[in-house]
Protein backbone atom coordinates (compact mmCIF):
# COMPACT_ATOMS: atom_id res chain seq x y z
CA UNK A 1 0.00 0.00 0.00
CA UNK A 2 2.77 2.37 1.16
CA UNK A 3 6.16 1.86 -0.07
CA UNK A 4 9.21 4.15 0.53
CA UNK A 5 12.42 3.54 -1.30
CA UNK A 6 16.16 5.39 -0.31
CA UNK A 7 14.25 7.64 0.93
CA UNK A 8 16.47 10.65 2.18
CA UNK A 9 15.22 13.86 3.84
CA UNK A 10 15.84 16.63 6.24
CA UNK A 11 15.22 20.14 7.00
CA UNK A 12 17.41 22.92 5.26
CA UNK A 13 20.96 21.98 5.54
CA UNK A 14 20.54 19.22 7.73
CA UNK A 15 19.98 15.48 6.80
CA UNK A 16 18.10 13.70 8.59
CA UNK A 17 17.07 10.29 7.25
CA UNK A 18 19.67 8.57 5.33
CA UNK A 19 18.52 5.99 2.52
CA UNK A 20 15.33 4.43 4.44
CA UNK A 21 13.29 1.55 2.55
CA UNK A 22 9.88 0.80 4.74
CA UNK A 23 6.78 -0.48 3.54
CA UNK A 24 3.37 -0.67 4.80
CA UNK A 25 0.54 -3.28 3.70
CA UNK A 26 -2.98 -3.08 3.47
CA UNK A 27 -5.07 -3.79 7.43
CA UNK A 28 -1.38 -3.48 8.81
CA UNK A 29 -0.65 -1.63 12.08
CA UNK A 30 3.37 -1.01 11.36
CA UNK A 31 5.41 0.72 13.74
CA UNK A 32 8.23 2.47 13.90
CA UNK A 33 10.05 2.75 16.58
CA UNK A 34 13.58 4.42 18.22
CA UNK A 35 14.57 6.91 20.38
CA UNK A 36 15.16 10.73 20.30
CA UNK A 37 16.16 12.48 16.93
CA UNK A 38 16.12 9.52 15.53
CA UNK A 39 14.28 10.92 12.50
CA UNK A 40 10.52 8.91 13.42
CA UNK A 41 8.81 12.59 12.70
CA UNK A 42 10.84 13.56 10.27
CA UNK A 43 9.86 10.09 8.37
CA UNK A 44 6.13 11.14 9.20
CA UNK A 45 6.42 14.89 7.86
CA UNK A 46 8.15 13.45 4.93
CA UNK A 47 5.46 10.79 4.12
CA UNK A 48 2.33 13.36 4.25
CA UNK A 49 4.20 16.44 2.76
CA UNK A 50 5.26 19.08 4.95
CA UNK A 51 8.66 17.81 4.51
CA UNK A 52 9.78 17.75 0.25
CA UNK A 53 12.04 14.22 -0.12
CA UNK A 54 15.25 14.95 -1.11
CA UNK A 55 15.46 11.61 -3.02
CA UNK A 56 14.16 8.21 -3.66
CA UNK A 57 10.32 7.64 -3.53
CA UNK A 58 7.13 7.51 -1.45
CA UNK A 59 4.40 5.71 -3.67
CA UNK A 60 0.88 5.39 -1.91
CA UNK A 61 -1.23 2.75 -4.35
CA UNK A 62 0.96 2.94 -7.01
CA UNK A 63 0.47 7.07 -7.30
CA UNK A 64 3.84 8.66 -6.59
CA UNK A 65 3.22 10.93 -3.48
CA UNK A 66 6.96 13.00 -3.72
CA UNK A 67 5.92 16.37 -5.10
CA UNK A 68 2.21 16.47 -3.84
CA UNK A 69 1.36 19.04 -1.60
CA UNK A 70 -0.05 17.95 1.75
CA UNK A 71 -3.71 18.80 0.69
CA UNK A 72 -3.43 16.60 -2.35
CA UNK A 73 -1.98 13.55 -0.05
CA UNK A 74 -4.86 14.22 2.32
CA UNK A 75 -7.11 13.76 -0.76
CA UNK A 76 -5.22 10.25 -1.50
CA UNK A 77 -5.96 9.06 1.44
CA UNK A 78 -2.81 9.77 3.86
CA UNK A 79 -3.60 11.73 6.43
CA UNK A 80 -0.78 12.58 9.51
CA UNK A 81 -1.95 12.80 13.25
CA UNK A 82 1.14 14.98 14.53
CA UNK A 83 3.14 14.78 17.39
CA UNK A 84 1.93 17.64 20.17
CA UNK A 85 -2.12 17.18 18.77
CA UNK A 86 -1.96 19.95 17.75
CA UNK A 87 -5.83 20.85 17.98
CA UNK A 88 -7.08 24.16 17.33
CA UNK A 89 -7.97 25.27 21.26
CA UNK A 90 -10.02 28.10 20.24
CA UNK A 91 -12.30 26.05 17.90
CA UNK A 92 -14.99 24.19 19.31
CA UNK A 93 -14.39 19.85 18.97
CA UNK A 94 -16.76 20.37 16.13
CA UNK A 95 -14.93 23.34 14.18
CA UNK A 96 -11.73 21.39 14.63
CA UNK A 97 -13.38 18.09 12.98
CA UNK A 98 -14.95 20.47 10.26
CA UNK A 99 -11.63 21.48 9.18
CA UNK A 100 -10.20 17.84 9.18
CA UNK A 101 -12.92 17.10 7.09
CA UNK A 102 -12.55 20.19 5.25
CA UNK A 103 -12.67 18.50 1.41
CA UNK A 104 -15.59 16.54 2.43
CA UNK A 105 -19.59 17.47 0.78
CA UNK A 106 -21.82 18.71 3.39
CA UNK A 107 -23.88 15.21 3.22
CA UNK A 108 -20.31 13.19 3.53
CA UNK A 109 -19.44 15.51 6.62
CA UNK A 110 -22.53 14.85 8.25
CA UNK A 111 -21.92 11.59 8.46
CA UNK A 112 -18.47 11.92 9.25
CA UNK A 113 -19.06 13.58 12.24
CA UNK A 114 -21.71 10.39 12.50
CA UNK A 115 -18.68 8.14 12.65
CA UNK A 116 -16.51 9.72 14.55
CA UNK A 117 -18.91 10.31 17.65
CA UNK A 118 -19.65 6.78 17.85
CA UNK A 119 -16.02 6.06 18.05
CA UNK A 120 -15.48 8.97 20.58
CA UNK A 121 -18.72 9.36 22.74
CA UNK A 122 -17.20 11.87 24.43
CA UNK A 123 -16.35 13.95 21.84
CA UNK A 124 -20.16 14.38 21.20
CA UNK A 125 -20.99 15.29 24.24
CA UNK A 126 -17.83 18.21 24.03
CA UNK A 127 -19.04 19.40 20.63
CA UNK A 128 -19.61 22.95 21.57
CA UNK A 129 -16.94 23.38 24.07
CA UNK A 130 -13.61 24.36 22.63
CA UNK A 131 -10.55 22.43 22.07
CA UNK A 132 -8.81 24.12 24.46
CA UNK A 133 -10.66 23.21 27.66
CA UNK A 134 -10.91 19.60 26.87
CA UNK A 135 -8.45 17.50 29.38
CA UNK A 136 -5.27 15.99 27.82
CA UNK A 137 -6.78 12.46 27.27
CA UNK A 138 -10.02 14.18 25.06
CA UNK A 139 -7.76 16.14 22.92
CA UNK A 140 -5.98 13.52 21.78
CA UNK A 141 -8.95 11.88 21.23
CA UNK A 142 -9.57 14.89 18.94
CA UNK A 143 -6.04 14.62 17.52
CA UNK A 144 -6.81 10.61 16.56
CA UNK A 145 -10.65 11.65 15.48
CA UNK A 146 -9.58 14.68 13.39
CA UNK A 147 -7.00 11.89 11.68
CA UNK A 148 -10.24 9.73 10.75
CA UNK A 149 -12.65 12.52 9.45
CA UNK A 150 -11.75 12.64 5.86
CA UNK A 151 -12.15 8.82 5.39
CA UNK A 152 -8.40 7.83 5.06
CA UNK A 153 -7.13 4.86 4.07
CA UNK A 154 -3.38 5.51 5.61
CA UNK A 155 -3.39 6.96 9.23
CA UNK A 156 0.55 8.36 10.52
CA UNK A 157 0.40 8.46 14.47
CA UNK A 158 2.92 10.49 15.91
CA UNK A 159 3.22 9.77 19.39
CA UNK A 160 -0.15 9.05 19.89
CA UNK A 161 0.59 8.46 23.80
CA UNK A 162 2.85 11.03 24.77
CA UNK A 163 2.25 12.56 27.90
CA UNK A 164 -0.96 11.05 28.38
CA UNK A 165 -1.54 8.76 32.35
CA UNK A 166 -1.22 4.88 32.01
CA UNK A 167 -5.36 4.48 31.95
CA UNK A 168 -5.57 7.09 28.94
CA UNK A 169 -2.69 5.41 27.01
CA UNK A 170 -4.55 2.06 27.58
CA UNK A 171 -7.83 4.06 25.78
CA UNK A 172 -5.90 5.18 23.15
CA UNK A 173 -4.23 1.83 22.37
CA UNK A 174 -7.71 0.29 22.34
CA UNK A 175 -8.72 3.21 19.87
CA UNK A 176 -5.93 1.85 17.36
CA UNK A 177 -7.59 -1.50 17.34
CA UNK A 178 -11.25 -0.44 16.91
CA UNK A 179 -9.26 1.64 13.96
CA UNK A 180 -7.85 -1.41 12.24
CA UNK A 181 -11.25 -3.41 12.83
CA UNK A 182 -12.75 -1.13 10.57
CA UNK A 183 -10.18 -1.03 7.69
CA UNK A 184 -7.88 1.45 8.18
CA UNK A 185 -4.17 0.63 7.59
CA UNK A 186 -1.64 2.50 10.41
CA UNK A 187 1.85 3.66 10.33
CA UNK A 188 2.51 4.38 14.20
CA UNK A 189 5.49 6.25 15.71
CA UNK A 190 5.83 5.87 19.38
CA UNK A 191 8.14 5.71 22.29
CA UNK A 192 6.29 3.88 24.70
CA UNK A 193 7.83 0.60 22.51
CA UNK A 194 6.79 -2.03 24.30
CA UNK A 195 3.03 -1.37 23.72
CA UNK A 196 3.59 -0.15 19.78
CA UNK A 197 5.11 -4.35 19.38
CA UNK A 198 2.02 -5.53 21.13
CA UNK A 199 -0.47 -3.90 19.35
CA UNK A 200 1.38 -3.83 15.68
CA UNK A 201 2.54 -6.51 12.77
CA UNK A 202 5.86 -5.53 11.78
CA UNK A 203 7.75 -2.94 13.01
CA UNK A 204 10.77 -0.98 11.86
CA UNK A 205 13.52 0.39 14.36
CA UNK A 206 15.28 3.79 13.31
CA UNK A 207 18.56 4.53 14.87
CA UNK A 208 20.29 8.03 14.05
CA UNK A 209 18.35 8.09 10.65
CA UNK A 210 19.31 4.61 9.56
CA UNK A 211 17.33 1.80 9.36
CA UNK A 212 18.78 -0.36 12.27
CA UNK A 213 16.42 -3.47 12.35
CA UNK A 214 13.17 -4.39 11.10
CA UNK A 215 11.08 -7.88 11.46
CA UNK A 216 7.65 -9.06 12.92
CA UNK A 217 7.20 -7.44 16.19
CA UNK A 218 6.44 -10.79 17.68
CA UNK A 219 9.93 -11.57 17.09
CA UNK A 220 11.42 -7.96 17.93
CA UNK A 221 9.49 -7.80 21.25
CA UNK A 222 12.00 -11.75 21.63
CA UNK A 223 15.19 -9.60 20.61
CA UNK A 224 17.70 -9.47 23.25
CA UNK A 225 18.74 -6.37 21.99
CA UNK A 226 15.61 -4.84 21.28
CA UNK A 227 14.76 -6.02 25.23
CA UNK A 228 17.98 -4.17 26.29
CA UNK A 229 17.77 -0.81 24.60
CA UNK A 230 14.02 -0.11 24.03
CA UNK A 231 12.02 -1.85 26.20
CA UNK A 232 14.06 -2.00 29.35
CA UNK A 233 14.47 -5.04 30.57
CA UNK B 1 -23.15 70.23 28.06
CA UNK B 2 -24.64 66.66 27.91
CA UNK B 3 -25.77 67.32 24.61
CA UNK B 4 -22.45 68.12 23.14
CA UNK B 5 -21.21 64.92 25.19
CA UNK B 6 -23.74 62.76 23.07
CA UNK B 7 -22.78 64.65 19.99
CA UNK B 8 -19.22 63.91 20.57
CA UNK B 9 -19.49 60.31 21.43
CA UNK B 10 -21.94 59.88 17.77
CA UNK B 11 -19.43 61.64 15.67
CA UNK B 12 -16.84 59.47 17.43
CA UNK B 13 -18.34 56.20 16.84
CA UNK B 14 -18.20 57.27 13.09
CA UNK B 15 -14.66 58.02 13.46
CA UNK B 16 -14.32 55.01 15.29
CA UNK B 17 -15.72 52.68 13.01
CA UNK B 18 -13.31 53.74 10.05
CA UNK B 19 -10.65 52.92 12.64
CA UNK B 20 -12.13 49.44 13.57
CA UNK B 21 -12.71 48.81 9.92
CA UNK B 22 -8.73 49.72 9.21
CA UNK B 23 -7.85 47.64 12.50
CA UNK B 24 -9.53 44.63 11.38
CA UNK B 25 -7.86 44.47 8.19
CA UNK B 26 -4.51 44.58 9.76
CA UNK B 27 -5.73 42.22 12.57
CA UNK B 28 -6.90 40.31 9.56
CA UNK B 29 -3.64 39.49 7.99
CA UNK B 30 -1.60 39.47 11.57
CA UNK B 31 -3.48 36.94 12.76
CA UNK B 32 -3.52 34.69 9.86
CA UNK B 33 0.13 35.44 8.04
CA UNK B 34 1.88 36.68 11.03
CA UNK B 35 2.77 39.69 9.35
CA UNK B 36 2.14 43.72 10.10
CA UNK B 37 0.52 45.04 6.99
CA UNK B 38 2.38 48.54 6.93
CA UNK B 39 0.38 49.25 3.48
CA UNK B 40 -3.08 48.65 4.61
CA UNK B 41 -3.52 52.36 4.71
CA UNK B 42 -1.98 53.64 1.76
CA UNK B 43 -4.19 50.80 -0.32
CA UNK B 44 -6.84 52.16 0.48
CA UNK B 45 -5.50 55.71 -0.55
CA UNK B 46 -4.62 54.10 -4.11
CA UNK B 47 -7.98 52.70 -4.67
CA UNK B 48 -9.21 56.19 -3.91
CA UNK B 49 -7.32 57.83 -6.01
CA UNK B 50 -9.27 55.29 -8.94
CA UNK B 51 -12.02 56.21 -7.35
CA UNK B 52 -11.39 59.90 -8.21
CA UNK B 53 -10.68 58.65 -11.75
CA UNK B 54 -13.83 56.70 -11.85
CA UNK B 55 -15.89 59.83 -10.69
CA UNK B 56 -15.00 62.06 -13.10
CA UNK B 57 -15.56 59.82 -15.58
CA UNK B 58 -19.37 60.44 -14.51
CA UNK B 59 -20.06 56.68 -13.17
CA UNK B 60 -22.30 56.57 -10.56
CA UNK B 61 -21.15 56.97 -6.87
CA UNK B 62 -22.52 53.81 -5.60
CA UNK B 63 -21.45 51.85 -8.80
CA UNK B 64 -17.93 53.62 -8.10
CA UNK B 65 -17.59 52.55 -4.36
CA UNK B 66 -18.99 48.83 -5.26
CA UNK B 67 -15.69 48.93 -8.09
CA UNK B 68 -13.23 49.98 -5.84
CA UNK B 69 -13.72 47.60 -3.22
CA UNK B 70 -13.37 44.94 -6.39
CA UNK B 71 -10.29 46.78 -7.02
CA UNK B 72 -9.15 46.44 -3.11
CA UNK B 73 -9.64 42.75 -3.22
CA UNK B 74 -7.88 41.98 -6.40
CA UNK B 75 -5.35 44.11 -5.69
CA UNK B 76 -5.36 42.37 -1.97
CA UNK B 77 -4.96 39.06 -3.71
CA UNK B 78 -2.53 40.10 -6.18
CA UNK B 79 -0.14 41.09 -3.57
CA UNK B 80 -0.96 37.84 -1.69
CA UNK B 81 0.02 35.65 -4.40
CA UNK B 82 2.92 37.38 -6.01
CA UNK B 83 5.20 38.86 -3.27
CA UNK B 84 3.70 37.95 0.08
CA UNK B 85 3.64 34.13 -1.19
CA UNK B 86 6.96 33.77 -2.55
CA UNK B 87 9.01 34.72 0.65
CA UNK B 88 6.51 33.71 3.22
CA UNK B 89 8.77 30.60 4.37
CA UNK B 90 11.98 32.74 3.79
CA UNK B 91 11.88 35.65 5.48
CA UNK B 92 9.71 37.58 8.34
CA UNK B 93 11.59 40.43 8.17
CA UNK B 94 11.85 40.58 4.39
CA UNK B 95 7.91 40.58 4.76
CA UNK B 96 7.64 43.51 6.94
CA UNK B 97 10.04 45.18 4.75
CA UNK B 98 7.75 44.34 1.54
CA UNK B 99 4.72 45.78 3.09
CA UNK B 100 6.36 48.79 4.35
CA UNK B 101 8.38 49.20 0.64
CA UNK B 102 4.33 48.61 -0.90
CA UNK B 103 3.09 51.62 1.16
CA UNK B 104 5.52 54.02 -0.02
CA UNK B 105 5.07 52.71 -3.77
CA UNK B 106 1.66 52.99 -3.33
CA UNK B 107 2.46 56.75 -2.73
CA UNK B 108 5.23 57.67 -5.30
CA UNK B 109 2.31 55.60 -7.82
CA UNK B 110 -0.47 57.49 -6.88
CA UNK B 111 1.69 61.24 -7.00
CA UNK B 112 2.99 60.32 -9.95
CA UNK B 113 -0.23 59.21 -12.06
CA UNK B 114 -2.39 61.61 -10.34
CA UNK B 115 0.12 64.57 -9.41
CA UNK B 116 0.98 65.44 -5.47
CA UNK B 117 -1.82 68.17 -5.35
CA UNK B 118 -4.99 67.98 -2.79
CA UNK B 119 -8.26 67.69 -4.35
CA UNK B 120 -11.43 67.77 -3.32
CA UNK B 121 -13.15 64.74 -2.99
CA UNK B 122 -17.41 65.02 -2.10
CA UNK B 123 -19.15 62.62 0.03
CA UNK B 124 -21.22 60.10 -0.96
CA UNK B 125 -24.49 61.89 1.21
CA UNK B 126 -23.86 65.69 1.97
CA UNK B 127 -26.75 66.54 4.23
CA UNK B 128 -27.17 65.32 8.03
CA UNK B 129 -30.07 63.45 9.92
CA UNK B 130 -31.29 64.25 13.55
CA UNK B 131 -32.56 61.73 16.02
CA UNK B 132 -33.30 64.00 19.46
CA UNK B 133 -30.57 65.83 20.80
CA UNK B 134 -28.10 64.49 17.93
CA UNK B 135 -26.92 65.70 14.86
CA UNK B 136 -25.08 63.72 12.65
CA UNK B 137 -23.44 63.97 9.42
CA UNK B 138 -25.71 61.93 6.60
CA UNK B 139 -22.05 60.56 5.83
CA UNK B 140 -20.99 59.76 9.30
CA UNK B 141 -24.31 57.59 9.92
CA UNK B 142 -23.30 55.94 6.81
CA UNK B 143 -20.29 54.86 7.61
CA UNK B 144 -21.64 53.89 10.81
CA UNK B 145 -24.49 51.87 9.23
CA UNK B 146 -22.07 50.60 7.11
CA UNK B 147 -19.79 49.65 9.12
CA UNK B 148 -22.54 47.64 11.13
CA UNK B 149 -23.07 45.74 8.11
CA UNK B 150 -19.45 44.36 7.51
CA UNK B 151 -18.57 43.65 11.16
CA UNK B 152 -21.85 41.45 11.26
CA UNK B 153 -20.87 39.63 7.65
CA UNK B 154 -17.73 39.19 8.82
CA UNK B 155 -18.24 37.90 12.11
CA UNK B 156 -20.66 35.45 10.00
CA UNK B 157 -17.92 34.31 7.69
CA UNK B 158 -15.62 33.86 10.43
CA UNK B 159 -17.65 32.01 12.24
CA UNK B 160 -20.22 30.00 10.04
CA UNK B 161 -18.35 29.42 7.08
CA UNK B 162 -15.59 26.86 6.18
CA UNK B 163 -12.99 29.35 4.93
CA UNK B 164 -13.50 31.56 7.86
CA UNK B 165 -13.44 28.85 10.29
CA UNK B 166 -9.87 27.45 8.69
CA UNK B 167 -8.68 30.90 8.50
CA UNK B 168 -9.10 30.90 12.47
CA UNK B 169 -8.09 27.21 12.49
CA UNK B 170 -4.88 29.08 10.38
CA UNK B 171 -4.16 31.66 13.13
CA UNK B 172 -4.35 29.32 16.21
CA UNK B 173 -2.33 26.75 14.60
CA UNK B 174 -0.50 26.81 11.04
CA UNK B 175 1.24 23.60 11.05
CA UNK B 176 -1.88 21.97 12.33
CA UNK B 177 -3.92 23.79 9.65
CA UNK B 178 -1.45 22.35 6.85
CA UNK B 179 -1.01 19.00 8.21
CA UNK B 180 -5.22 18.46 8.17
CA UNK B 181 -5.10 19.20 4.53
CA UNK B 182 -7.30 22.82 4.85
CA UNK B 183 -6.02 24.70 2.10
CA UNK B 184 -4.00 27.13 3.75
CA UNK B 185 -2.69 29.06 0.87
CA UNK B 186 -6.13 29.35 -0.95
CA UNK B 187 -7.49 30.96 2.62
CA UNK B 188 -4.28 33.79 2.91
CA UNK B 189 -5.32 34.65 -0.88
CA UNK B 190 -9.28 35.18 0.67
CA UNK B 191 -7.71 36.99 3.62
CA UNK B 192 -5.09 39.53 1.79
CA UNK B 193 -8.53 40.01 -0.51
CA UNK B 194 -10.97 40.78 2.21
CA UNK B 195 -8.30 43.18 4.02
CA UNK B 196 -7.90 44.99 1.01
CA UNK B 197 -11.36 45.87 0.02
CA UNK B 198 -11.67 47.17 3.45
CA UNK B 199 -9.01 49.18 3.10
CA UNK B 200 -10.14 50.54 -0.23
CA UNK B 201 -13.90 51.56 1.21
CA UNK B 202 -12.69 53.15 4.50
CA UNK B 203 -10.39 55.39 1.94
CA UNK B 204 -13.66 56.58 0.20
CA UNK B 205 -15.74 56.81 3.15
CA UNK B 206 -13.24 59.01 4.76
CA UNK B 207 -11.89 61.34 2.16
CA UNK B 208 -14.29 63.55 2.36
CA UNK B 209 -13.09 64.92 6.22
CA UNK B 210 -9.85 65.26 4.75
CA UNK B 211 -8.30 65.97 0.76
CA UNK B 212 -7.68 63.72 -1.49
CA UNK B 213 -3.70 63.95 -1.27
CA UNK B 214 -0.74 60.65 -1.44
CA UNK B 215 -0.73 60.72 2.20
CA UNK B 216 -4.14 61.10 3.65
CA UNK B 217 -4.48 57.55 5.35
CA UNK B 218 -1.43 58.20 7.39
CA UNK B 219 -3.00 58.95 10.33
CA UNK B 220 -5.76 56.57 9.79
CA UNK B 221 -3.01 54.00 9.23
CA UNK B 222 -1.57 54.60 12.55
CA UNK B 223 -4.84 54.99 15.11
CA UNK B 224 -5.81 51.82 13.42
CA UNK B 225 -2.36 50.32 15.03
CA UNK B 226 -3.22 51.80 17.70
CA UNK B 227 -6.90 50.35 17.52
CA UNK B 228 -5.76 47.00 16.95
CA UNK B 229 -3.29 47.00 20.00
CA UNK B 230 -5.78 48.29 21.89
CA UNK B 231 -8.09 45.82 21.06
CA UNK B 232 -5.41 43.15 21.57
CA UNK B 233 -3.89 42.37 17.96
CA UNK B 234 -4.89 39.06 18.17
CA UNK B 235 -9.01 39.76 18.15
CA UNK B 236 -11.37 41.16 15.63
CA UNK B 237 -13.65 42.00 18.00
CA UNK B 238 -10.99 43.10 19.55
CA UNK B 239 -10.14 45.55 16.80
CA UNK B 240 -13.45 47.11 16.13
CA UNK B 241 -13.79 47.68 19.96
CA UNK B 242 -10.51 49.28 19.92
CA UNK B 243 -11.45 51.56 17.37
CA UNK B 244 -14.15 53.04 18.44
CA UNK B 245 -13.78 53.73 21.91
CA UNK B 246 -10.30 55.41 20.28
CA UNK B 247 -12.43 57.28 17.54
CA UNK B 248 -15.08 57.90 20.74
CA UNK B 249 -11.63 58.93 23.49
CA UNK B 250 -10.09 61.21 20.59
CA UNK B 251 -12.72 63.01 19.95
CA UNK B 252 -13.25 63.81 23.11
CA UNK B 253 -10.02 64.92 24.09
CA UNK B 254 -9.72 66.91 20.85
CA UNK B 255 -12.69 68.80 22.21
CA UNK B 256 -10.92 69.74 25.39
CA UNK B 257 -7.51 69.58 24.38
CA UNK B 258 -7.33 70.17 20.50
CA UNK B 259 -3.26 69.93 20.30
CA UNK B 260 -3.50 66.03 22.03
CA UNK B 261 -5.39 65.28 19.11
CA UNK B 262 -3.44 63.55 16.68
CA UNK B 263 -0.60 62.51 19.74
CA UNK B 264 -3.25 60.66 21.73
CA UNK B 265 -3.64 57.20 20.12
CA UNK B 266 -0.08 56.89 20.77
CA UNK B 267 0.17 57.91 24.42
CA UNK B 268 -2.90 55.51 24.89
CA UNK B 269 -0.60 52.66 23.27
CA UNK B 270 1.83 53.06 25.70
CA UNK B 271 -0.35 53.09 28.46
CA UNK B 272 -2.16 50.18 27.30
CA UNK B 273 1.18 48.39 27.02
CA UNK B 274 2.18 49.19 30.12
CA UNK B 275 -0.63 48.03 32.05
CA UNK B 276 -2.78 45.26 29.75
CA UNK B 277 -0.22 43.85 27.26
CA UNK B 278 -2.15 41.87 25.53
CA UNK B 279 -4.90 44.65 24.84
CA UNK B 280 -8.49 44.24 25.91
CA UNK B 281 -9.49 41.40 24.19
CA UNK B 282 -6.41 39.95 23.78
CA UNK B 283 -5.24 36.41 24.30
CA UNK B 284 -1.52 35.37 24.83
CA UNK B 285 -0.38 32.67 22.24
CA UNK B 286 1.67 30.34 21.90
CA UNK B 287 3.30 29.40 18.36
CA UNK B 288 4.67 26.15 17.71
CA UNK B 289 5.99 24.10 14.87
Amino acid sequence: MLKIEGLVSGYGHLEILHSINLSVEKGEIVSVLGSNGAGKSTLLRTISGILKPWKGTITFEGRLLNNLDPIQIVKHGVVHVPEGRHIFPGLTVKENLLLAGYKLRNIELSERYNFVYTMFPVLKEREKQLGGTLSGGEQQMLALARGIMPKPSLLLLDEPSLGLAPKLVTLIFKALKRFRDEGLTILLVEQNAKRALEISNRAYILATGYLALEGNSSDLIADQNVKRLYLGR
Amino acid sequence: MFEIYLNLIARGLSTGAIYGLTAMGIVLIFQTNNILNWSQGNAGMLITYLAFFLLTLQLPYPLVILLAVIAGATLGGTIEKYLIRPVREKSRIGLLMITLGLAMVFEGLAAFIFRPFPRNFDPLLKGSVTFGPITLGQQDFLVIALSTFIFTTLFLILYRTKIGIGARGIAEDWYGARILGVPVFAIYLFIWSISFALSGLVGILVVPRFALEPHFMLPIQVKAFSAAVLGGMNSVLGAIIGGLLLGVMENIIAFHFPFLKESFSLILVVIVLLFLPTGLLGRKTQRRF
